[in-house]
């Protein structure tokens, strides 16, 4: 015990004359916030990216999850941290695209309270029905789920998750109204879908690619311009003929916006430098994820893509009549 | 059966190699100890020992964070037989008589047959998953919200049983748990429904934090309020093992909680937390003298602890032949599966032999780690019961708060074990047991989810419930099974049970047992 | 709520408790159905068809209110067990611990929050010895330091001193 203590004394005294040199940024851990629970398709890109952040910059990136309301407790944290570079979170879709739509009291403005650092990696989503769904295709689909909308049950995980709002998105693109059924979490969705008792939902590849090719469940479309490696047979939404369906759950790094520029310029150079890691890359990829070019991970990039994200969110939803809170 | 022991040749040979034997003991000694610790759970450990995995090969990091996983479930019975605190949702049965036997000076005792129970059913577990996993996995797939709903409702009236005092007393805290499950976002229209406009009760309550708070925190309080009382626990530390009588009296609950536990951690949606409380209320209506449970019973420990840990085990089943994470731990693994490049689903058992078997055969050596690594621990835990209260229950007390706040880093949840040890004081009080409401609690979120989406699905109309039958085929012929409503059925017939001896015994003791 | 007799609480005998702690019980009861009502405010019930959520609460809300009913009439006729005393001291220090926890965490880190909280809980027992406790603390948080913050490598500040220390 009394080595214990001398130890932690002197370990104290140690890193008190680190803090002291005041030396270049970054000169202690960084914090990067998960606004979910660990093991997310959002963690895991966190921590796959983290890792690799952490060796460029010298110091550890240490991931807090703060889950809560859809994501936006954790964003709510970050967004009011001091901006010292070292408080990051990741965000993504929900946080930064649905969440002004879904909740009226948000507390941060997506656009405005961030220092954008860059793209992480998008998840592509994906049409899925039970596998006795009658449609052979994603026309067959558009056509029976107009003609049967009153039959039909979509399932997804819950107001505000990725399910719901790609859902809701791919709704509206359709016209029709079909009875949702909400889960807790995509997998108890995914178990009804197997067992046929939803007819169709919309999830990340990631959640759902190991039954597609089970053939437990079935495959209609991915909203990407491009194929998956993961699903080669799946097509896409332009080649199977709903090209206005187009979305993917991105993730990407932000700082708090009163965050020195040169601070964030190093952030900025860590990512793109793990995004061009190999191992890294290869990480992501089997994930299902799609790494983001040169000029997609920007920082002006994102700022974009985030005002258009939110752009096209808000109303979808809204029209929906989905909000929380 | 030759194609199981092959199999399980081919898991063990991976499983016994240096490496994944030392995985595999270093997983079980973190989780008995994050077990052990009040508010720390195995999710926040296994995100947190992720990255570190990252240089093992699948099968040697799913080995250690499956020992994490059951390892804490060992560990988490101590804290619920010696402090009163159950960390998990499945451990608050332990509470009931493992802290009364404790306070008997039987401690040790209890530990052990905890400890000896789990071993056992683990060991069964084990060997059912690699025999029947493929085949059981279908009954994960009758289950719909239909028979979901129908089985919520059997836990509840279980929870009836459950009781030892005022029958009234227990039906008004089942009843208020349900009431508290419902604070939060709706899921289904995502409104925001009794949080008083505040935003960290958006997500509804957490589990650790109102179990901390009405159980440990409140019991807590209890103890100082009657001085003369708190210190005999110390007095008395008494046999460190079970005896033969223990072992006999254990025998047949182990067995049965073994068999009620292990059917319900196959059902996806987190049928394993009903496993623990299936098993006690059988065990008490089975008992010649139900009035021993809740008095420091040991049946109360051994059925229910191997129902908790044959329940660990089997919750493995959906994960790893379906694909489909049974409740957040698994869903955590799925996460762990994934960053290593494997995707979790019905294909990892061909195309992962190696993995899935290899994973099954360290269960059971697994098991038999945690037997050895909690026997010498219990003289150490019981020692500790040596501490003066004094100094004892200040320490209990910032270990509850390190392990609510490492749980989502929010400070809210801290002070919410304070005002829900205030609330468990003032019912404690009033007669009122926590017990029951920790149950209504749990189960209720499901209960309303999958009446929700059972009603929706059948546009309204509530005798689906009755009708809605299972197809499947017996003698060559197809038949559909009410599996729903037999369901309900039993949960009536239980309810009427206990009901009943209360009733005849006349106005006066109408509402109590 | 605290009641005049001046009966130690002693274990009470578990089994049956009627008279005013059951009165009292019953007033409880319906006390939290009553807030719930209140919270729930017009939240729609919505049909059997689709139920809106307020449906579920709110039945629920009105069964433990005829619970508390029920409680209050035998509450009323039977005599029973007076309520027991309720302390101060031990709730108003271990709340406070708890409290002085949650309050420095985030700012001072566990170095601080730990003693705090585990010298002020001391506090409410009246055989807590300041020195003893003190030198106890001292120990405990080095042992959660190494444990949770090294040994488990949970991620929590450890002592935090504003431009001065963070670690």
């Amino acid at each position: 015990m009394k080595k214990l203590l001398v130890g932690m004394v002197a370990a104290l005294g140690l890193s008190t004359g680190a803090a002291q040199a005041q030396g270049a940024y970054p000169a202690r851990p960084i914090t990067m916030i998960v606004p979910f629970a660990a093991g997310g398709p959002t963690d895991v890109v966190a921590r796959i990216v983290g890792e690799h952040m952490s060796r460029t910059l010298g110091q550890q990136i240490v991931v807090e999850n703060v889950a809560g309301a859809g994501g936006t407790t954790g964003i709510t944290r970050g967004a009011q941290a001091q901006g010292d570079g070292y408080t990051i979170m990741m965000g993504h879709m929900g946080t930064h695209g649905a969440a002004p739509a879904l909740y009226p009291n948000l507390r941060y403005d997506p656009a405005k309270d961030f220092a954008p650092i860059g793209l992480a990696a998008g998840t592509p989503i994906i049409i899925v029905a039970k596998k006795d769904f009658p449609p052979a295709d994603l026309k067959g689909f558009v056509e029976y789920s107009k003609a049967n909308a009153a039959k039909l049950n979509g399932a997804h995980a819950g107001v505000g998750s990725v399910s719901h709002s790609t859902g809701v998105l791919l709704n509206s693109i359709l016209g029709i109204k079909p009875t949702l059924v909400a889960y807790r979490g995509t997998g108890p969705a995914l178990n009804d879908l197997m067992a046929g008792t939803v007819d169709f939902m919309t999830d990340q590849i990631v959640n759902v690619a190991p039954q597609i090719q089970a053939g437990t469940i079935k495959a209609y479309a991915i909203a990407t311009p491009e194929r998956s490696p993961a699903l080669p047979d799946v097509p896409t939404t332009k080649e199977a003929g709903l090209p206005n369906y187009e979305v993917s759950a991105w993730n990407a790094i932000f700082a708090p916006k009163s965050t020195p520029k040169e601070v964030t310029a190093k952030l900025v150079d860590a990512l793109d430098k793990a995004l061009d890691d190999e191992n890294t890359r290869k990480r992501l990829v089997e994930l299902g994820g799609v790494i983001p070019s040169k000029t997609e991970r920007t920082p002006d990039a994102l700022q974009k893509l985030v005002e258009s994200e939110v752009a096209r969110w808000t109303p979808v939803l809204k029209e929906a009549g989905a909000t929380a809170q | 059966m030759s194609d199981m022991f092959s199999n399980l040749g081919l898991g063990l040979s991976v499983a016994l190699s240096l490496q994944n034997l030392a995985l595999c003991f270093l997983g079980c000694l973190v989780g008995t100890l994050i077990g052990v610790l009040p508010g720390v759970g195995p999710i926040a450990t296994i995100a947190i020992l992720l990255p570190i995995t990252f240089g093992l090969d699948p099968t040697g990091a799913l080995i250690m964070l499956a020992g994490i996983y059951y390892g804490a479930q060992y560990g988490g019975s101590t804290t619920a037989i010696l402090v009163n605190l159950p960390g998990e949702a499945t451990s608050v049965v332990t509470v009931l008589d493992g802290y009364q036997m404790a306070r008997q000076g039987r401690a040790g005792v209890a530990l052990g047959i905890a400890a000896l129970g789990s071993f056992f059913a683990g060991c069964v577990a084990t060997v059912a998953i690699a025999a029947l996993g493929a085949p059981l996995t279908r009954l994960a797939l009758v289950f719909g919200p239909h028979e979901y709903f129908s089985l919520m409702v059997m836990g509840l009236i279980f929870a009836v049983v459950l009781a030892r005092g005022s029958i009234l007393k227990a039906i008004a805290m089942i009843l208020a748990g349900v009431l508290l499950s419902t604070i939060g976002t709706d899921l289904e229209t995502g409104e925001s429904r009794m949080t008083f406009g505040l935003d960290f009760l958006a997500d509804g309550i957490d589990f650790a934090v109102l179990a901390m708070g009405v159980f440990g925190i409140a019991e807590i309080l209890r103890n100082l309020d009657t001085p003369e009382t708190r210190d005999v626990v110390r007095a008395k530390i008494g046999r460190l093992l079970p005896d033969r009588d223990d072992l006999r009296q254990s025998a047949m609950p182990i067995l049965r909680g073994t068999v009620v536990g292990g059917a319900l951690g196959i059902l996806p949606g987190n049928g394993a937390v009903l496993g623990p409380f299936a098993s006690y209320t059988m065990e008490k209506k089975l008992a010649k003298d139900p009035r021993r449970f809740g008095r420091g019973a040991i049946e109360g420990v051994a059925g229910p602890e191997a129902a908790n840990n044959a329940g660990a085990q089997t919750s493995f089943i959906p994960l790893l032949t379906l694909g489909i994470p049974p409740n957040a731990v698994m869903a955590l693994m799925v996460g762990a599966m994934t960053i290593h490049g494997i995707i979790p689903g019905p294909q990892v058992m061909t195309k992962n032999p190696n993995l899935f078997w290899g994973m099954i055969a360290s269960m059971w050596i697994g098991n038999l780690m945690l037997l050895i690594i909690n026997l010498p621990l219990i003289g150490l835990w019981v020692k500790l019961l040596q501490v003066p209260y004094r100094l004892l229950f200040p320490s209990i007390l910032m270990f509850c708060c390190i392990g609510i706040y490492s749980i989502n880093s929010q400070p809210i949840d801290v002070m919410f074990i304070a005002f829900f040890g205030l609330v468990g004081y003032t019912l404690l009080k009033f007669g009122f047991e926590p017990a029951p409401m920790l149950l209504g609690f749990v189960l209720g979120r499901l209960m309303e989810e999958n009446l929700r989406r059972a009603l929706i699905i059948a546009r309204g109309d509530a005798s689906t419930f009755l009708t809605r039958t299972i197809d499947t085929t017996a003698f060559g012929q197809p038949i559909g099974i009410p599996l729903s409503g037999i369901l309900l059925g039993i949960a009536v017939t239980l309810l009427v049970i206990a009901l009943l001896p209360s009733v005849r015994k006349g106005r006066d003791e109408v509402f109590t047992e | 709520m605290a009641s005049d007799d001046n009966t130690i609480s002693v274990e009470t005998p578990r089994g049956p408790v009627r008279g005013p702690q059951t009165l009292a019980a019953g007033l409880v009861m319906l006390a939290l159905a009553g807030i719930a009502l209140w919270a729930l405010g017009g939240l729609s019930s919505g049909t059997a068809r689709s139920m809106g959520p307020g449906m579920m609460p709110r039945g629920l809300a009105y069964m433990v209110a005829a619970c508390g009913v029920l409680l209050l009439v035998f509450g009323i006729i039977r005599q029973s067990d007076p309520i027991e005393r309720f302390s101060i001291r031990s709730p108003f220090f271990v709340l406070t611990g708890i409290l002085a926890f949650a309050l420095t965490i985030r700012v001072f880190g566990l170095a601080v929050a730990g003693p705090l909280c585990l010298i002020i809980g001391g506090l409410a027992t009246p055989d807590a010895r300041i020195k003893e406790l003190v030198i106890f603390a001292a120990i405990m948080t080095g042992v959660c330091i190494a444990l949770f913050r090294y040994a488990l490598n949970l991620p929590m500040p450890i002592l935090i001193i504003p431009n001065v220390i963070y670690i």
